[in-house]
C-alpha cells in the first residue's frame, strides 16, 4: 500500500483546514468578511451608502457569513502610487483594499505599467467592472462659454487652451472686464480629471484623436503647446472640489468671474455645482443654495475621456478567496436597476443599460445627455504613464515660501513609541515634500516664533530665501532639519507679510504662493486682528485685475486653529489642509504640493 | 487493561480510523487530481470562457465542475500540449466552438501529437454574427454604402471620419469594436467573417491573405478596431460616444438587449450580413474522460442554458426576436479551421 498519497492528503487537509480557520480568522473581524474599498473622493458618498444596503442585503452572505463594506477616501493618483509601493504602513495609510475604485481604469493601466517596469507583478491582470461613468467636460460660468459662441458653436479642447494661450485673455472676446483667461485643472500624478485633461491637452497639441504616442510627447512644438497651455493655470491641486468649493465663493461673494474662467472636472461635478453644493458633500446642517451664476458643461468636439468607475479586485497577497468572493458579490449588488438609479440621482451616468440616463444629467443642470458624441483613445500604458512624466517638465512652475510654526508648542510629543515631537515629523515631511518640486520651482523658508528674531520683524526669520529648487534644495534640507521649538504663535504678522512678500515680489509666470504650517492658534496681543487680516486677503484677490498669492494653510494637531486657516485660505481661493493626525503630516504635505 | 478491553479498544481504534478515512477519500474525490480511471470523480468540463454564464447554469443544475479558460488559450494549449495523462484525463470535455476543435485536432495531426479529443459533437447550438449600429450612423452609412451596409463597406470607412461619409462633425471617427481573435472564438469567427466577406466566398486559402487589396483592407479595418471583450455592453453603457459599429453574435446582443432601456433598444439597429455566418457550440470530449458529461452537455441541461443565454438551439431565434432576424445557414459560412489559424497569423501580422 502506497501510504504517501493519504498522509500527504490528511496534511493537505489539515493545512487547508488550518488555512480556512486562518483565513476566516483575519477576514472575519467582527464575524463577517470585510471589503475595504480605496474610492476616488468624488464618489465615496455614494459608494458608501451603496454599502450599507448591501450589508443588508440577502446578497451580503458568503456561504452563510456576512460581509461588512468599508470605504475610505483615496485619490485616484495617490492610490495607484501606495498600490505601485504594495501599499506600505496601512496604520497611516489606511487598510490596504481588496477593492480599489478609482476613477478611470485608466489608473489600472499606470499602475501595472510602474509595476511591471519595477519588475513586479500586476495587481489589476483583468479590468473590473464599471458601475458608472461620468465623461471629462470642461465647465463654465454661463456667460463665459456664451461668449464663445455656447450652445450654438461646437468648442472643443483646442478652441479653449487657444483662449488660454492668448495674452488678450478676454478682452479679444469683447469682455476685458473678465481679465486674463484663467484654467483649473488638478495634478494629473492625483487627480483622474487632471489625468484625462493632460491627455486631451496633448491629443490637442497633435492634431491626433488616437495613436498617441511616446514621440508625439517629445516633439518641441507639442512640448511648447503645452508649456503655454498649463501658463493660464491658476493652480494644481488633488482633487477639483478645491476649484469647484473656491469658483462657488467667489459666485457667492458677487465675483463669478474672478477666480476661474474653465475648469476641467467630471460632468458629475457641474451637477452637484448647479445644485449649490460644490464638494458633493452636505456637511450636517449645510443647506445647499444654488450659484448666481451656474456652470455650463462643454463637451469637447474633438472627443472626450470618460470617467468609467471601475471596481477593481486586487489580485494582491492581502486579499483572501473569501474577500474576493464578497467583493465579486458587492460589485453585481451595485450594478443592480435601483442601486443604478440611485447613481443617476448623485449625477454619474448608469453602468447598467437597463436604466436610462435622464434627471439630473439635464440642459437644465447645464448638461447634455446625448453628449458626447466621439471619445479620445485611452493611450497605451506606457503612453500614460509618459503623459505623466511630460507634464511634470511643462507645468506651470511654483514660487513658494514654506513657513514653519516653531512656536513651544511643536515641541510636544507626536509619537509615544518612538519619543518624536510634532516638529520632528512636520521636519520629515517638508524634506520628503521637497521632492516634490521641480528643480526649476523656486521655494525659500520661513519659521515663525514670537520673538524669534532680535532684529525687526522680530516674529519670524527667513532661513532660506526664495530661490531655485536646484540651487537651494540642499540648504532648505538642511535648515528644516535643524529646526527647534522655541516661543509662541504669531500666526497673522507672519500670514500677511508672507503674503505681502509674495505679491510684492510676484511673477506672473509662477504659481505664486505661501505654505503655513501651524499647530496653534494667533498668540500675538500685538496682532489679533483676524478680520482685518481677511478683508486685506480678499481685497488682493478678487476682480479681473488680480495678482494671485494663495495661501495654502495645514492645521497640524489637535490644538491648531483650523477653522481660521480655513478662512485664511478661503480669502485667498486656495485650500486648507488638515494633518490634525500629526502622523499623516507626509500625506498632508504631498497633497499641498500637489497645487504647484 | 484486559485482553477484552483491549480488543475493544482495538475495534474502536479501527472503527475511527474508518470514519476518518471516509472524508479523506471524499477529498481526495472532489479534488480533481485523482487521474485513476475508475473513481467516481464529477466530471470537468473545460469551458469557454465566453460562454461562462451557460456553464455556470450547467454547475447549478447539474452534477458539473466547471474550468472556466480563454478559448484562445486552450487552444493554443491543447494543440501544442506533449505531456501524456496517465488514466482519466484532467478534463472530461471542452465546450467551445467547432472552429476551435478543428484548430486542435489539425494541429496535432500536424505536429504528429497524438490526439486527446474524440471528434467533437455536431453543433449543439448556434448564433449568427450580427452588426449592432446606431440607427444615426446607420442612416449615414446605408447613403454611403448604397442602401447594403456590407462588411466591406464598413470596413472602408473605418477609422475615418464621419463627416468624410455624410455624418456630423461632433461624431469624430468612425469607431468599430469586437472582440480579440487570439482570446476568443468570437472574434476569431469575426475576422473570418470579414474576410470572407471581403474575397466574397467562405472558401478561402492562405494566397487570399497575401493579396494586397486584402491586407489593404483587411489592416485599415483591424487597426481601427477596439478589440473588447465586452464591446456591445459598452455600446450600450457609454453610447455612440464610445463606438458607432460594434460587431458580436445574436446571443450577445439579444441577451443584453432584453435588459436595456427602451430608449436604447430603440436607438440601435441589428444587421446580418449576408451571407449569414454562425459560430456553432460543440462539446469535444477528451480521450479517457467521462462519458456521462457528453449527456448532460449536449442533452437538455445543456441545451437549455445555451438557448436562456440567447443561442439557438433549434431554427428560431432567441425571444425578444430581432427585427430581420433571419433563418440560419446550412453551415457556418467560416473559413476552415486551418485558414483561420492563417488568417489570424495575417492579423497578428497587420495590427503589431
Amino acid at each position: 500500500m502506497n501510504l504517501r498519497r493519504p498522509i500527504a492528503a490528511v496534511v493537505a487537509a489539515a493545512t487547508i483546514l488550518g488555512g480556512i480557520v486562518l483565513t476566516s480568522t483575519v477576514a472575519s473581524a467582527g464575524g463577517c468578511i470585510t471589503v475595504d474599498i480605496a474610492s476616488s473622493p468624488e464618489k465615496l458618498v455614494l459608494l458608501t451608502e451603496l454599502g450599507d444596503r448591501f450589508e443588508q442585503s440577502d446578497e451580503a452572505r458568503i456561504d452563510g457569513q456576512c460581509v461588512t463594506i468599508q470605504v475610505q477616501r483615496q485619490s485616484s493618483g495617490a492610490a495607484e502610487t501606495l498600490l505601485e509601493a504594495d501599499w506600505p504602513k496601512p496604520s497611516k495609510n489606511g487598510p490596504r483594499p481588496v477593492i480599489w475604485s478609482p476613477s478611470a481604469s485608466t489608473w489600472a493601466g499606470v499602475l501595472d505599467q510602474r509595476r511591471a517596469d519595477a519588475g513586479k507583478e500586476p495587481y489589476v491582470p483583468t479590468p473590473g467592472k464599471s458601475f458608472m461613468l461620468t465623461p471629462l467636460v470642461i465647465a463654465m460660468p454661463e456667460p463665459m462659454a456664451e461668449a464663445l459662441g455656447y450652445p450654438d458653436t461646437p468648442l472643443g479642447f483646442a478652441d479653449i487652451l487657444a483662449l488660454a494661450q492668448d495674452p488678450t485673455g478676454w478682452a479679444g472676446k469683447g469682455h476685458p472686464e473678465w481679465g486674463p483667461f484663467r484654467f483649473g485643472k488638478t495634478n494629473p500624478h492625483f487627480s483622474t480629471s487632471g489625468l484625462a485633461e493632460t491627455i486631451a491637452q496633448y491629443y490637442a497639441a497633435t492634431g491626433k484623436t488616437r495613436d498617441l504616442t511616446l514621440e508625439d510627447l517629445a516633439r518641441p512644438e507639442v512640448e511648447a503647446y503645452s508649456r503655454a497651455v498649463e501658463s493660464a493655470v491658476v493652480h494644481y491641486g488633488d482633487t477639483t472640489l478645491t476649484f469647484l468649493n473656491n469658483l462657488y465663493r467667489s459666485d457667492r461673494r458677487g465675483d463669478p468671474f474672478g477666480y476661474a474662467s474653465a475648469v476641467a472636472v467630471e460632468e458629475k461635478s457641474v451637477v452637484d455645482y448647479n445644485r449649490g453644493n460644490p464638494d458633493g458633500i452636505l456637511d450636517p446642517g449645510e443647506k445647499p443654495r444654488k450659484p448666481r451664476v451656474p456652470l455650463v458643461a462643454i463637451y469637447p468636439k474633438e472627443g472626450t475621456l470618460f470617467s468609467d468607475n471601475p471596481l477593481m479586485i486586487l489580485d494582491a497577497p492581502w486579499v483572501s478567496a473569501r474577500e474576493a468572493d464578497a467583493a465579486r458579490a458587492f460589485s453585481t449588488f451595485v450594478t443592480k436597476e435601483k442601486n443604478q438609479r440611485r447613481v443617476l440621482e448623485f449625477g454619474f451616468r448608469p453602468g447598467n443599460p437597463a436604466v436610462s440616463i435622464g434627471a439630473p444629467i439635464t440642459a437644465a443642470n447645464g448638461l447634455d445627455p446625448s453628449q458626447p458624441q466621439t471619445t479620445l483613445e485611452v493611450p497605451t500604458p506606457p503612453v500614460l504613464a509618459g503623459v505623466i512624466d511630460e507634464w511634470d517638465q511643462v507645468r506651470k512652475k511654483a514660487r513658494v515660501m514654506l513657513v514653519i510654526d516653531v512656536s513651544g508648542s511643536m515641541g510636544d510629543e507626536a509619537d509615544p513609541r518612538t519619543g518624536a515631537t510634532k516638529l520632528d515629523l512636520a521636519k520629515r515631511a517638508a524634506v520628503a515634500a521637497l521632492d516634490q518640486f521641480q528643480p526649476e520651482d523656486e521655494v525659500g523658508l520661513r519659521v515663525f516664533s514670537t520673538d524669534i528674531s532680535e532684529d525687526a520683524p522680530t516674529d519670524y526669520l527667513d532661513l532660506v530665501p526664495i530661490g531655485l529648487v536646484s540651487d537651494n534644495r540642499a540648504e532648505l534640507e538642511r535648515r528644516i532639519k535643524s529646526l527647534i521649538p522655541t516661543q509662541g504663535t504669531p500666526l497673522y504678522t507672519v500670514t500677511q507679510d508672507s503674503y505681502q512678500q509674495l505679491l510684492d515680489e510676484f511673477d506672473a509666470t509662477r504659481i505664486n504662493a505661501v505654505v503655513i504650517l501651524s499647530d496653534g492658534r494667533n498668540e500675538d496681543d500685538r496682532n489679533n486682528d483676524l478680520e482685518g487680516l481677511l478683508k486685506f486677503l480678499r481685497g488682493r484677490n478678487e476682480g479681473e485685475s488680480t495678482t494671485p498669492v494663495r495661501i495654502f494653510p495645514i492645521a497640524y494637531g489637535g490644538d491648531a486653529d483650523e477653522s481660521t486657516l480655513k478662512r485664511i485660505a478661503e480669502a485667498t481661493n486656495a485650500a486648507a489642509y488638515s494633518a490634525i493626525d500629526p502622523a499623516t503630516i507626509i500625506n498632508v504635505f504631498n497633497a499641498v504640493v500637489s497645487n504647484f | 487493561m484486559t485482553t477484552g478491553g483491549r480488543k475493544l479498544l482495538a475495534i474502536v481504534g479501527a472503527l475511527a480510523m474508518v470514519g476518518i478515512a471516509f472524508p479523506i477519500r471524499a477529498l481526495i474525490d472532489d479534488d480533481g487530481d485523482n487521474k485513476g480511471t475508475n473513481d467516481r470523480r464529477t466530471p470537468v468540463l473545460l469551458c469557454a470562457a465566453e460562454l461562462a454564464n451557460v456553464c455556470d447554469e450547467l454547475e447549478r443544475e447539474a452534477n458539473v465542475k466547471i474550468v472556466l479558460d480563454a478559448v484562445g488559450a486552450t487552444t493554443s494549449t491543447l494543440s501544442t500540449r506533449t505531456e501524456a495523462e496517465n488514466g482519466r484525463p484532467e478534463y472530461d470535455g471542452w465546450l467551445t466552438f467547432d472552429r476551435n476543435a478543428d484548430i486542435v485536432q489539425e494541429a496535432r495531426r500536424r505536429n504528429s501529437l497524438p490526439a486527446i479529443l474524440e471528434d467533437p459533437s455536431s453543433a449543439i447550438a448556434r448564433t449568427p454574427l450580427l452588426l449592432a449600429i446606431w440607427k444615426d450612423r446607420a442612416n449615414v452609412l446605408d447613403a454611403h454604402c448604397g442602401g447594403d451596409i456590407t462588411v466591406a463597406c464598413i470596413g472602408g470607412v473605418a477609422g475615418t471620419r464621419w463627416e468624410s461619409i455624410g455624418g456630423e462633425a461632433g461624431w469624430g471617427d468612425v469607431k468599430l469594436g469586437h472582440a480579440d481573435p487570439e482570446a476568443t472564438g468570437e472574434g476569431l469567427a469575426v475576422i473570418g467573417q470579414e474576410a470572407a466577406q471581403f474575397v466574397g466566398r467562405s472558401r478561402l486559402s492562405r494566397d487570399d491573405f497575401e493579396e494586397d487589396a486584402f491586407l489593404e483592407w483587411f489592416s485599415t479595418v483591424e487597426r481601427a478596431v477596439e478589440l473588447d471583450a465586452d464591446a456591445f455592453a459598452h455600446l450600450l453603457s457609454f453610447g455612440a460616444a464610445r463606438y458607432g459599429v460594434v460587431t458580436t453574435t445574436e446571443a450577445t446582443a439579444t441577451r443584453q438587449l432584453a435588459r436595456a432601456s427602451r430608449d436604447k433598444r430603440e436607438a440601435l439597429r441589428l444587421l446580418y450580413p449576408e451571407p449569414v455566418a454562425s459560430i456553432d457550440v460543440v462539446f469535444a470530449p477528451f480521450i479517457g474522460g467521462d462519458s456521462d458529461l457528453a449527456d448532460i452537455v449536449t442533452g437538455r441541461d445543456g441545451t437549455t442554458a445555451l438557448e436562456r443565454a440567447g443561442f439557438r438551439v433549434g431554427t428560431d431565434p432567441p425571444e425578444p426576436r430581432p427585427d430581420g432576424a433571419p433563418p440560419l445557414p446550412d453551415r457556418s459560412n467560416l473559413p476552415d479551421a486551418g485558414t483561420l489559424e492563417a488568417l489570424l497569423q495575417t492579423w497578428r501580422g497587420v495590427t503589431e
